[in-house]
């Protein structure tokens, strides 16, 4: 029972991602022809630009922060250490929108700027596709310092060591040596980030620059095209594939590279007189920009406006929807994780565990994709549901599922599934089956042993998985945007409401509310509690293994 | 009557060529105490959970106490086969603590049943006084203990062993066996104990048999298996041995040191090796010996002579380490074994009588293809 039923959430879970992937692979003519004419090699040049942008960005920051993290001591080392990881919550978006409103031409730093220097100077355009890769660089950098870093403090000491007694220098041992090593989590962290990138919205939504989520955006709202909508979304679909497949086959040879047991990690050196200080400029400077700035900038907002006319009265209304979203899906991601990993188990099937793996692959995918890939079976349902009525009972269903709350959740389930199945399963792996061998001997049927031995021992994982889909559907905007309920605004609806027409400081609460959200999973992650926290942002290694083998 | 039975049961993974477990056959009384004993893959461990319903057999049938638990189309689930098992890494749940994972498999009982058992079976492991103790609080022989309390409370038809001592160390673990044994027999337990070591093996089992490829080699009580094996694998696996190379003539069995008596159905002129351990030597200091000592170890209670004879044949033997034997000296070899066995070159023979298992252990066992403490012989050092 317990095999069928994981089988069958997976299946459900992987309908959208199928309807995207069966519309790329039946184009329709008219409307490429006229995507073509009109805005596809726009959209797929800035992509190109956007991709490179924050790559370069997120390799040289990411890398070169670990770097000195793991390599140095220096005053402040270990508190920045952590600090580093902070940027992973800021939703990008609410940095966009943050950023633009310091540095656009109306911010106080061009004004201050004009003051000084006169109003005809020089000034960078923050709205540029400059801006939105440095904005995008600061917030997905941690992806890239987070696994380099793991990479560099698991290689041996002595291997640095064998290699500084040939004869290379501290800077030639991290280009020979080092780096090539780290080589497999560089690129898997920056796939990941760029795929962030990719299914980012806010951003590049409020700073005008068009990706292929603004434009899924545009088509469906704007145009009502669905079509176009759809195969606009295959296209973009294509991207995250190839940067998957990257990931994939990077973290596959990740796990030969790695040493087995205990290793003597690198002992770090301690920087004196000003090397140390530029190394605390450097790391000080980076949690500033990305991470001390704009909360105070948000505080400042927010505390402002707080009670003024300015400030928006629905708030609480906006909290509420939010909180009571993301706890609706966090029960139900948790309860199908549950599903899923003990089907897992029990069956050892590969039809299931090969189905666990497509589901799981929705959480590569960009809300706007899985927002059309939901949409179209769920418009079918309805209506189908709705001919059969009308036929047998002359009555009329309507719209039953589409632009409902169940349609939402379900999208969300298709995005999130995988973070909370990922972090349950790493819990489960840890219970030897022995455990569930013991307790079936001792008269336990497997439903018992779920609830006897499974539960009480996964509360952490549990909890944890619960923690990061609640927060993942909190920081949610495309698929939010496109499917929600009429009327029904969250959080992150508001500020894309708000920040599209420059209401900045409408925007802060609701923005400084998310990013609290955020920091919670960076909390689990710095005190390291189940390290399939890590993993599950990350994508997971184990789901991985088993795709590759 | 046999409270468990194992008729011709036959288990295959999916991965594998051949069998896991191979038509084995074997039947256990009330109260008997059985040992598998193999190396690492002969089937032992999968035998073992085919009997706790863990999995299921391709074909064949388990029963136990008189129902069949499994044939080649049902299988009792676990839960209700009504088998205790403890684990090699004993697998205590780890949220609970000493006295909740001994009542875990309690539930059918009374309230006051429960209790009252509950002290029974501490006391018995001895563990009174940790009753609250959560497992990590405990030591590797303590956690076993509860484990066999858990396993032993609601009961069990069989109990069920898997290498219960492979994680103690050496102290340890004799104390453990010997504990483990008074228990299983105060209580009259039926147990099937599987292990890698003989030793531990022949100290608790009232029968023993030697997996080797799925199949049962030899199923009997610890002194036959050791004194007299039925294959060379089983002769090899349970201690030490030489193999002899002798001629059949009329008075018995001629070898470098010795005639040997002859097992009945031997005949005359045929060649074969006499299985002799190490301990059965006896070496004489002699200056006209035909033994050569070539390397002498000092082991502590002993020592370990190595010994060459004229034909080039090399004899492993365990000697009183008060004589220290020097390298090049020269000793008598002789043997003193009550009986003989005998293994042909191609088949093996004990006391005369062909088994059925004759051909099957050859060609591994000649090559040295037995992870276990064996002497190389003088057959392979010929070769």
């Amino acid at each position: 029972m317990w095999p069928v039923a994981a089988g069958a959430i997976a299946l459900l879970v992987a309908t959208p991602i199928l309807v995207v992937v069966s519309s790329l692979a039946t184009p329709s003519q008219e409307i490429w022809a006229h995507l073509w004419r009109t805005y596809l090699l726009e959209l797929v040049w800035n992509t190109l630009v956007l991709i490179a942008g924050v790559g370069i960005g997120v390799l040289i920051l990411g890398t070169g922060l670990a770097w000195v993290v793991t390599m140095y001591r220096f005053p402040g080392r270990r508190l920045f250490e952590w600090l580093l990881i902070l940027p992973m919550a800021m939703p990008a978006y609410v940095m966009g929108f943050v950023f633009l409103a310091i540095f656009d031409y109306a911010g106080p730093v061009q004004s201050m700027w004009r003051w000084m220097f006169g109003a005809k100077t020089w000034f960078p355009d923050i709205a540029s596709p400059g801006g939105v890769v440095l904005v995008m660089t600061l917030v997905l950098y941690p992806y890239v310092y987070l696994l380099t870093r793991t990479a560099f403090s698991e290689q041996s000491a002595s291997t640095v060591e064998a290699a500084r007694a040939l004869g290379l220098g501290e800077l030639r041992v991290f280009w020979k040596v080092m780096l090539p090593l780290a080589r497999p989590s560089i690129a898997a962290g920056l796939a990941l980030a760029l795929m962030e990138a990719l299914a980012d919205f806010g951003t590049v939504g409020i700073y005008g620059y068009s990706t292929f989520t603004v434009a899924i955006y545009r088509v469906w709202f704007g145009l009502f095209n669905r079509e176009a909508a759809t195969e606009l979304a295959s296209v973009l679909l294509c991207f995250t594939f190839g940067l998957l497949c990257l990931e994939r086959r990077m973290r596959g040879r990740a796990r030969f590279s790695q040493t087995e047991g205990c290793v003597r990690p690198i002992p770090p050196r301690l920087l004196v007189g000003w090397r140390a200080w530029v190394a605390t400029a450097i790391c000080g400077g980076v949690v500033t920009a990305a991470f001390l700035l704009p909360v105070a900038q948000l505080l400042y907002w927010t505390l402002s406006t707080l009670g003024g006319p300015a400030s928006d009265a629905r708030y609480l209304m906006f909290l509420a929807n939010t909180l009571i979203l993301a706890a609706v899906t966090a029960l139900i991601a948790v309860i199908a994780a549950v599903v899923l990993a003990y089907g897992l188990r029990l069956s050892r099937s590969p039809i299931v565990a090969c189905c666990a793996r497509f589901a799981g692959m929705g959480y590569a995918l960009p809300g706007a994709v899985i927002a059309v890939g939901v949409l179209l079976p769920l418009a079918f349902v309805d209506h189908s549901l709705d001919d059969f009525l009308r036929r047998t009972f002359g009555i009329s269903s309507g719209l039953l599922l589409t632009g409902s709350m169940a349609g939402l959740v379900f999208a969300y389930l298709v995005r999130f599934l995988a973070v909370s199945s990922q972090t349950l399963e790493a819990g489960l792996v840890k219970i030897t089956p022995s455990m569930d061998m013991a307790a079936r001997s001792l008269g336990t049927s497997p439903g018992g042993v779920l609830r006897r031995i499974h539960v009480p021992l996964l509360r952490g994982s549990l909890g944890c998985a619960a923690i990061l889909v609640f927060v993942d559907v909190m920081k949610e905007m495309p698929a939010t945007l496109l499917l929600r309920p009429f009327g029904y605004d969250t959080l992150a609806v508001r500020i894309w409401q708000l920040t599209s027409e420059s209401f900045w400081e409408a925007a802060a609460l609701p923005a400084l509310t998310i990013v609290a959200g955020g920091i919670l999973p960076v909390l689990l992650l710095i005190r390291r509690l189940p390290p399939a926290v890590m993993r599950s942002r990350a994508m997971q290694e184990r789901c991985d293994e088993s795709s590759l083998s | 009557m046999s409270l468990l039975s194992l008729e011709q049961v036959t288990k295959s993974y999916p991965a594998q060529a051949l069998p896991a477990v191979d038509h084995l056959s074997l039947e256990l009384a009330k109260g008997e105490i059985l040992a598998l004993l193999g190396p690492s893959g002969c089937g032992k461990t999968t035998t073992l959970r085919l009997i706790a319903g863990f999995e299921r057999p391709d074909a064949g049938v388990v029963e136990i106490g008189g129902q069949i638990m499994a044939n080649g189309r049902m299988s009792v689930p676990p839960e209700q086969r009504g088998v205790g098992v403890v684990f090699q890494e004993y697998t205590l749940f780890p949220h609970l603590t000493v006295d909740e994972n001994v009542l875990f498999g309690l539930r059918h009982l009374s309230a006051q049943a429960r209790l009252q058992r509950l002290r029974e079976m501490l006391d018995m492991v001895g563990l009174g006084p940790f009753a609250r103790r959560y497992p990590h609080e405990l030591s590797g022989g303590q956690q076993q203990r509860v484990a066999l309390a858990r396993a032993l409370a609601p009961r069990p038809a069989v109990l069920l062993l898997d290498e219960p001592f492979s994680n103690l160390d050496a102290d340890l673990r004799t104390q453990m066996l010997h504990e483990v044994y008074v228990i299983l027999r105060h209580l009259e337990t039926t147990a099937v104990f599987v292990t890698h070591d003989h030793e531990e093996a022949f100290m608790v089992a009232d029968r023993v048999g030697v997996l080797n490829g799925g199949r049962l080699e030899q199923l009997t009580c610890p002194e036959e298996i050791y004194h007299r094996p039925e294959t060379r694998f089983v002769a090899r696996f349970v201690g030490q041995a030489n193999f002899l190379p002798g001629r059949v003539v009329r008075a018995g069995i001629e070898t470098d040191i010795g005639t040997f008596p002859k097992p009945l159905g031997l005949t005359e002129g045929s060649t074969v090796e006499v299985m002799i351990r190490p301990h059965q030597l006896e070496l004489r200091p002699d200056p006209t010996g035909n033994g050569l000592v070539i390397s002498r170890r000092f082991r502590g209670a002993d020592a370990l002579v190595v010994v060459q004879l004229p034909s080039g044949v090399t004899l492993y033997s365990y000697q009183s380490s008060t004589h220290r034997f020097q390298d090049g000296e020269r000793v008598t070899v002789g043997a003193k074994p009550c009986h003989s066995v005998v293994f042909s070159s191609a088949e093996s023979w004990q006391e005369g009588v062909n088994s059925d298992h004759a051909n099957r252990d050859t060609i591994p066992t000649q090559f040295g293809g037995v992870p276990s403490p064996v002497v190389p012989t003088p057959t392979d050092q010929h070769r």
